[in-house]
C-alpha cells in the first residue's frame, strides 16, 4: 500500500480514504471508519442498555494490533454520549457484553460460533476482510481495488438483531445477497398484482411506522423504483389515521399494537396491509412475507377474507406462491362474539351479563380472539375469554369455542355440557353429528355458520331473529 | 425405354416427361422448400409462442421468486419434440429448469440472453423470450426453450420421401398419358410422314393426305396437300419446261457447233476461214519443224473476181467462190488444207513437202484447173486465177512472214498478167513494201499537189475533129519520180483513198474546163468515176455543185463508168445515170466488152457512148475474136444508138479498121499522148488552127 497522506472524504459522516495510504494511517482509518458505521446504527433499544449504559464497548476478537490500534485511535470517542471503551476479547464468550464485536479475518469456525450465537447476543459483528457479511455479519470492512476502505452490509444481520441502520449507509456500502432483499422485492411484486378498488392518484404512497429494518431497506432499495407503474413515495407514519393515506402500509412485529385497530378499520383504509411477522395474515393484512419454516422458496400469506372486505383483488398467479389463510381472525372474532350475543341461554332471564367463552385445546384462536376482542365493542354483555384444555374446565364456560379436537374429545364436551347448558361452537364439516350448536365455516372468501335447530333446542339455547336470518338453519326451523 | 433419336412419338414422349419431370421438380422444390420455411417459421413461432406464454405465467412467480412454481410452469409447457427449458432472472442466475435430470438438454448460466431472440442451430432451435412484469413491464428474467429439431427434420424427411414418391407416381401417370397424349401429335405427322414418303417413293403428286383438323396440324396438311398440288403443277410446268429446255439446248448446241464453225469455217465455202487458216499453218510449219519437211503456202486470188461480183452479181459471185472452192479442193490431197480468207482469195496449205517440184505440180494443176469454165445459174463464167507460192522454211519462220510473201508472190503472179503462179522471191517483198510506202504517200500527194492531170484528145472519125479528152491522173512523187496509175490506182482503191481522188480529179476537170472556156475553147473532159464514187447517192448533187462552182455547162462534162459499176447495183444504177442525165451530163461506158454487161440491162440504161476496152483495139485487126468483138461492140452501139469510141488506138490500120467499120471516136497514141493542160490547150488551139485550115480547104 502507498505510503501517502492520510486524506477522508466525509459522506453523511462516514469518511473514506480517497487515495493510498501508509500501514499506520490504514490503522487510523479503520479505527474510525468501524467507529463511524457504528455510530450511525440505530440500536435497539433494550440491547443497548443490556450491555451496558455506561461504556459503547468495542471488542476486538482475538487480534492485538487491531486492538492496540483501536485503543489508540477511538481513545476519547464516544457514541450516543457514551465513551467508547475498546476490549481485547480473546473469550468469544464474553461477546455478550460487548456492543460491538471486531474480528480480523477469523477463522471460520470461530466467525460461524459468532453467528450462530449472536442472535442471542446482540452484538454488532464486523469482520475484517470480504465475505464474512454474506456469511452473516453485520459489516465487513476490506480495502478495495482502488485502496479505498469499503464495507460490505448485511440487511439479514441487522434483521435478526434488530439493530436499525441508516437509510443513507445502505447506499454507501455494498449489501450482499439477503433475504431482506428478496422479501422487498417480493413485497413489490405483490403490490403490482394486487389489483386496486379505485384508481390510484399520484405516487404510490408507502408506508411505514418504520419500526424495523425491513420497512428501512425497503424504502431504500424502493427509493428508485416504480409500484404499479407510479413512482414510489414512502412514507413513515405513526398513528394509525395516517394510515389512511397509505397505498399500502408495511406492518412489522413492532407494529403489532397498532395491527388490531388497522384491521379494525381496515374496510375504510382503502390501502393494503402488509404484514411482516409471524401470523399477521390469519390477523387481518392482506398479504404477509413472513416466510414459512421449511420452504426455500419464498411464499407468503394472504388472506382472502381481508382482500374481499376492502375490495382488492390479487393476480390469481399470486395463489400459486401463496399460503392462503383459511381464518382470519378479526372476521372469525367478530362472528364468535355476534353468535354468543345474540343467542339466549336457557332460562336467562335476566340475560348473562358476562359471558364465559372458554376456547377448548385451541392456543392459536385464544391469542387471536383475545388480540382482537378489546376491538369489538359487546352490547350488553361482556366476554371473558379463557383457554382450557380438558372438559373439567368447562363448569365456569358459558360457552366453548373448540376446532381440531377428536370426535371422542367432542363427545365429553357434548356430555358437559349438557350438565350446564354450555354452548357448543366448532368449525368443522362434521359438527352436526355431535350435537354442536353452532358451526362456523368458511364460505367463499367469507365466514358463515350453521345453526343445528336440534341441538338448539335440545339444550334450550334460543338464537335471536337475526342471527337465524343470517345463518344456515340445520335439522328444521327454530 | 425411350430413345430420343427414333421418332417423333419417343421426342414428345420424352418432352412431356422432361417438361413434367421438371415442372414437378421445380413445384415440389418449391413446396419443399415453402414447406421446409413454413415448417421451420412454425416450429420457431410455436417455440416463440410457447416461450411467450411461458414468460407470461413465469411473470409472477418470477417476481416473487417462487422457483417451485417457476417448475411446474417450465413443465407445463407442449412442444412438439424434446426441449429442455429453464427461466433466468433478470440477473442471468438460472431460477428454474426443466427436468434437471435431463442431461440431453443441459442449461447454463452461460445462455442467458436478455433479449427476446431465436436461434435456428441446426440441431437445436434456441428460443428467449423476456418476462416483463404486467404492471410497468420491468425486465425481470428470461425463459429460455431448447428445443430439439430433430422431429422437424424427421418430418421434412418424411415430406421429401412422400413428395418423391408422388413424382415417380405422377411421372409415370404422365408417361402413360404421354403414350396417349403424343398420337394426338404424332400421329397425323406420322401419317403425313408415311404420305410424303409414299409420294417421294413414287412421285405420284396426285396423292393426298386426309382432313386432320382445324389445328396446325391440319394446317400443316393442307399446307401438305397444297404443296403437293403446287409441285404437281410445277412438275406439269417442268415437264413442259425440261422439253423446251432440251429443244432449245439442242439449238444452243447447234447454235454453238455453228458459231464454231463459223468461226473456224467460211460459211459460204465451208473452208477454213482465215482463223483456222493461221491455225493450221502454224500447227504444219511445227509439225514441218519437227519432220524437216518443208510446208508450201499458196496464196491464191480470182482475177478479175471483181469484175463479175459487179458485173453477175454477188449471187453469182458467191457461186462462183463455191465452186472455185470446190474445184480446188479436188486438186489437192487430204492432208492439205484449203481455206478461204476472204472476198476471192484463198490459202492452200500442203504439207510434208519434200521437194519444190511437188509443189509446182500442184500449181500448176490448181491454175489449169480454171481452164474450164465454171457453170453457174445461166452464167458460165471463165475466171482464172493468180496463185503466189512460198515456202517454209526458205521463205519465212513464222506465219505472218509466211502469209506476206505468198501475197506478195500472188501480187507478182497479177504483175505478170494473171492467170499463173509466182514463187515468192525477196524482191516482191520490196514490191509489198513499196505497195505500202506508196499508199502512204498518195494520203499526202494531193496536200503536196503532186497529182496532176493529163488530157488525152478524142477525136471523131468522121469530122477529124477533137471532141473532147479523156482527163487522166498522173502522180510525180518528188523522190519516187513518176508513178503509173496502174500503180497507184489500185493501191488508192484499197486504200479508200480514190474517193478523195476522184474527187479531186472531178473539180479539176472542171476547173480546166472552166479555164479553157476563158481561153475561148469550148472542149468536152471525160472523167473516169471511180466505183466508190458512184456508188454515193448524191453523186448527181456533188457534180452539180462542181460544175456549178467552176460555172460550166454540163455538156463539156463526160463521166466514164465500167460495166462491173453499173451491173453492180442495177436499179441504183438506173437512178443515178437518170439523175445525170437530166442534168445533161454525158456518160459513157469505159473499157466495155471485159465485164459482163447485160444487153437488156444497156438497153434500159441513159447511156450516151460506149468505150472499146483497149485490149481489144490492141489485137484488132491481128486477132479475129478481139476484131469479132470489137465489131459486135459497135454494132451492138450503134443498134442502141450509142456512140462508139474505141481507146488504145495506137495504129493507123487501127484507126482505118475503125473508122470503116462505123466506130465514131477513136483515143490513143496514134492521135494523140496524154498531154498536159498547157500542151492540151496548145494542142487544141493548133487543132482548131488547123480544123479550120482543113474546112477551109475542104470547102
Amino acid at each position: 500500500m502507498k505510503k501517502a497522506t492520510l486524506v477522508f472524504i466525509c459522506l453523511v459522516g462516514i469518511c473514506k480514504p480517497a487515495v493510498g495510504v501508509d500501514k499506520a494511517n490504514e490503522n487510523i482509518a479503520r479505527s474510525l471508519i468501524v467507529a463511524r458505521l457504528v455510530s450511525q446504527i440505530d440500536w435497539r433499544q433494550e440491547i443497548f442498555a443490556q450491555k451496558s449504559s455506561r461504556e459503547f464497548r468495542l471488542c476486538v476478537f482475538d487480534h492485538y494490533p487491531s486492538y492496540g490500534h483501536f485503543s489508540k485511535n477511538l481513545n476519547g470517542l464516544s457514541i450516543r454520549n457514551v465513551p467508547i471503551v475498546v476490549k481485547n476479547m480473546t473469550d468469544r464468550s464474553n461477546a455478550v457484553s460487548c456492543h460491538v464485536v471486531y474480528m480480523n479475518k477469523p477463522s471460520n469456525s470461530e466467525f460461524s460460533w459468532f453467528i450462530k450465537n449472536n442472535a442471542a447476543n446482540g452484538a454488532l459483528l464486523v469482520a475484517e476482510g470480504r465475505g464474512y457479511a454474506d456469511r452473516g455479519a453485520h459489516l465487513g470492512l476490506y480495502i478495495g481495488k482502488s485502496n479505498d476502505f469499503d464495507f460490505e452490509l448485511n440487511p439479514d444481520a441487522f434483521v435478526q438483531t434488530q439493530h436499525k441502520p441508516p437509510l443513507e449507509i445502505f447506499s454507501l456500502g455494498k449489501i450482499v445477497n439477503n433475504s431482506t432483499e428478496r422479501k422487498t422485492q417480493l413485497m413489490r411484486s405483490l403490490i403490482n398484482y394486487t389489483e386496486w378498488p379505485g384508481e390510484i392518484d399520484g405516487p404510490f404512497v408507502l408506508c411505514s411506522f418504520q419500526s424495523d429494518v425491513f420497512s428501512v431497506y425497503s424504502e431504500f432499495l424502493l427509493n428508485d423504483k416504480s409500484i404499479k407503474g407510479r413512482s414510489v413515495q414512502t412514507s413513515k407514519i405513526s398513528k394509525v389515521e395516517d394510515a389512511k393515506k397509505c397505498h399500502a402500509l408495511i406492518l412489522g412485529e413492532a407494529d403489532e399494537g397498532k395491527l388490531r385497530e388497522l384491521v379494525y378499520h381496515r374496510d375504510k383504509l382503502g390501502g393494503l396491509l402488509i404484514g411482516n411477522a409471524q401470523s399477521f395474515g390469519e390477523k387481518g393484512t392482506h398479504y404477509n412475507l413472513v416466510p414459512l419454516q421449511n420452504e426455500q422458496n419464498h411464499r407468503f400469506e394472504i388472506n382472502l377474507f381481508a382482500f374481499e372486505q376492502t375490495g382488492h383483488s390479487p393476480h390469481f398467479q399470486l395463489f400459486n406462491s401463496a399460503v392462503v389463510i383459511e381464518k382470519d381472525f378479526p372476521i372469525f372474532t367478530q362472528l364468535l362474539i355476534n353468535l354468543i350475543q345474540q343467542t339466549n341461554w336457557p332460562g336467562e332471564e335476566p340475560k348473562l351479563s358476562t359471558v364465559n367463552l372458554c376456547i377448548y385445546r385451541g392456543e392459536k384462536e385464544y391469542d387471536a380472539i383475545r388480540y382482537f376482542l378489546p376491538v369489538f365493542k359487546t352490547r350488553t354483555q361482556k366476554i371473558k375469554l379463557t383457554s382450557i384444555i380438558s372438559e373439567d374446565g368447562m363448569k365456569a364456560c358459558n360457552a366453548v369455542l373448540f376446532v381440531d379436537i377428536d370426535s371422542d374429545e367432542i363427545a365429553k364436551l357434548f356430555s358437559k355440557s349438557e350438565e350446564k347448558s354450555t354452548l357448543l361452537i366448532t368449525s368443522r364439516r362434521d359438527a352436526a353429528e355431535f350435537g354442536i350448536h353452532y358451526n362456523l365455516l368458511v364460505a367463499a372468501k367469507r365466514f358463515t355458520f350453521e345453526l343445528f335447530s336440534a341441538n338448539l333446542r335440545g339444550a334450550g339455547f334460543v338464537p335471536q331473529k337475526t342471527l337465524i336470518e343470517s345463518g344456515v338453519v340445520i335439522g328444521g326451523n327454530l | 425405354m425411350i430413345n430420343l433419336g427414333q421418332s417423333i412419338r419417343s421426342k414428345l414422349i420424352a418432352i412431356i416427361l422432361l417438361m413434367s419431370a421438371g415442372s414437378l421438380a421445380v413445384g415440389m422444390l418449391g413446396i419443399g422448400v415453402n414447406y421446409y420455411q413454413t415448417s421451420q417459421e412454425a416450429l420457431i413461432a410455436d417455440a416463440e409462442t410457447q416461450a411467450g406464454l411461458l414468460a407470461t405465467n413465469a411473470a409472477v412467480p418470477v417476481s416473487l421468486g417462487s422457483k417451485e412454481v417457476l417448475k411446474k410452469v417450465l413443465n407445463s409447457a407442449v412442444l412438439s419434440g424434446q426441449f429442455g427449458a429453464a427461466i433466468f432472472d433478470n440477473t442471468g442466475h438460472i431460477m428454474a429448469v426443466r427436468d434437471e435430470d435431463n442431461t440431453e438438454f443441459y442449461i447454463s448460466e452461460a445462455e442467458y440472453k436478455s433479449e427476446k431472440h431465436a436461434i435456428w442451430g441446426g440441431d437445436r432451435l434456441y428460443v428467449w423470450s423476456p418476462i416483463l412484469q404486467q404492471q410497468d413491464g420491468e425486465y425481470s428474467g428470461i425463459v429460455y426453450l431448447k428445443i430439439s429439431t430433430e422431429k422437424f427434420y424427421s418430418k421434412i424427411q418424411a415430406f421429401t420421401l412422400m413428395s418423391i414418391v408422388i413424382v415417380i407416381a405422377l411421372l409415370f401417370l404422365v408417361y402413360l398419358i404421354s403414350l396417349r397424349m403424343q398420337r394426338m401429335i404424332s400421329g397425323p405427322l406420322v401419317e403425313l410422314e408415311d404420305i410424303s414418303r409414299k409420294v417421294s417413293g413414287s412421285g405420284n403428286y396426285a396423292i393426298r393426305v386426309p382432313y386432320y383438323g382445324e389445328d396446325e396440324i391440319g394446317s400443316l396438311a393442307r399446307s401438305f396437300n397444297q404443296m403437293l398440288e403446287t409441285i404437281e403443277l410445277n412438275q406439269k410446268e417442268r415437264d413442259s419446261a425440261n422439253e423446251a429446255l432440251q429443244l432449245n439446248k439442242k439449238r444452243l448446241e447447234r447454235a454453238v457447233k455453228d458459231l464454231q464453225y463459223l468461226a473456224n469455217y467460211d460459211s459460204l465455202t465451208q473452208l477454213p476461214n482465215r482463223a483456222l487458216c493461221m491455225d493450221r499453218i502454224k500447227y504444219a510449219l511445227k509439225r514441218a519443224s519437227r519432220t524437216s519437211t518443208m510446208v508450201s503456202i499458196l496464196f491464191l486470188d480470182l482475177d478479175h473476181f471483181k469484175d463479175v461480183n459487179d458485173s453477175l452479181g454477188h449471187a453469182v459471185g458467191d457461186q462462183l467462190l463455191k465452186a472455185t472452192s470446190q474445184r480446188l479442193l479436188e486438186k489437192i490431197r487430204s492432208e492439205d488444207t484449203l481455206a478461204r480468207l476472204g472476198g476471192d482469195e484463198f490459202v492452200i496449205i500442203l504439207n510434208e513437202i519434200r521437194d519444190t517440184e511437188d509443189v509446182i505440180t500442184i500449181v500448176e494443176k490448181i491454175v489449169s484447173s480454171f481452164e474450164a469454165p465454171f457453170r453457174l445459174s445461166n452464167y458460165e463464167v471463165n475466171t482464172t486465177v493468180s496463185v503466189g507460192v512460198c515456202m517454209f522454211p526458205n521463205d519465212g519462220a513464222d506465219v505472218d512472214s509466211l502469209m506476206k510473201a505468198a501475197d506478195a508472190a500472188m501480187y507478182k503472179a497479177k504483175e505478170v498478167g494473171r492467170n499463173t503462179y509466182e514463187f515468192y522471191e525477196a524482191e516482191l517483198n520490196q514490191l509489198a513494201i513499196r505497195r505500202h510506202q506508196l499508199a502512204n504517200e498518195l494520203r499526202q500527194a494531193i496536200k503536196n499537189e503532186e497529182l496532176s492531170l493529163v488530157f488525152q484528145p478524142q477525136l471523131n472519125i468522121k469530122a477529124n475533129k477533137v471532141i473532147g479528152a479523156e482527163v487522166l491522173l498522173r502522180w510525180h512523187h518528188p523522190i519516187l519520180g513518176n508513178i503509173s496509175p496502174a500503180e497507184f490506182v489500185p493501191i488508192a482503191e484499197n486504200t479508200g483513198l480514190i474517193k478523195e481522188i476522184g474527187a479531186w480529179v472531178l473539180d479539176n476537170a472542171c476547173a480546166k474546163i472552166a479555164e479553157c472556156q476563158k481561153e475561148g475553147i469550148d472542149i468536152r473532159l471525160a472523167v473516169n468515176l471511180s466505183a466508190l464514187q458512184f456508188r454515193q447517192v448524191d453523186l448527181p448533187e456533188s457534180i452539180a455543185s462542181v460544175m456549178q462552182s467552176h460555172r460550166i455547162p454540163p455538156r463539156l462534162l463526160e463521166v466514164e463508168i465500167t460495166e462491173s459499176m453499173l451491173m453492180r447495183d442495177v436499179s441504183q444504177a438506173i437512178d443515178i445515170l437518170e439523175r445525170l442525165k437530166e442534168m445533161q451530163i454525158r456518160i459513157a461506158i469505159d473499157d466495155f466488152g471485159t465485164g459482163y454487161s447485160s444487153l437488156s440491162y444497156l438497153r434500159r440504161f441513159p447511156l450516151d457512148a460506149l468505150k472499146i476496152d483497149r485490149s481489144f483495139i490492141d489485137e484488132l485487126v491481128v486477132d479475129a475474136d478481139d476484131t469479132a468483138i470489137t465489131l459486135a461492140i459497135i454494132s451492138m452501139a450503134k443498134s442502141l444508138r450509142l456512140e462508139v469510141i474505141a481507146e488504145g488506138v495506137e495504129t493507123a490500120q487501127q484507126k482505118e479498121f475503125l473508122a470503116q467499120n462505123n466506130c465514131d471516136d477513136i483515143q490513143g497514141y496514134h492521135f494523140s499522148r496524154p498531154l498536159n493542160y498547157q500542151e492540151f490547150t496548145d494542142f487544141l488551139k493548133k487543132r482548131v488552127d488547123t480544123d479550120c485550115n482543113v474546112n477551109e480547104s475542104v470547102s
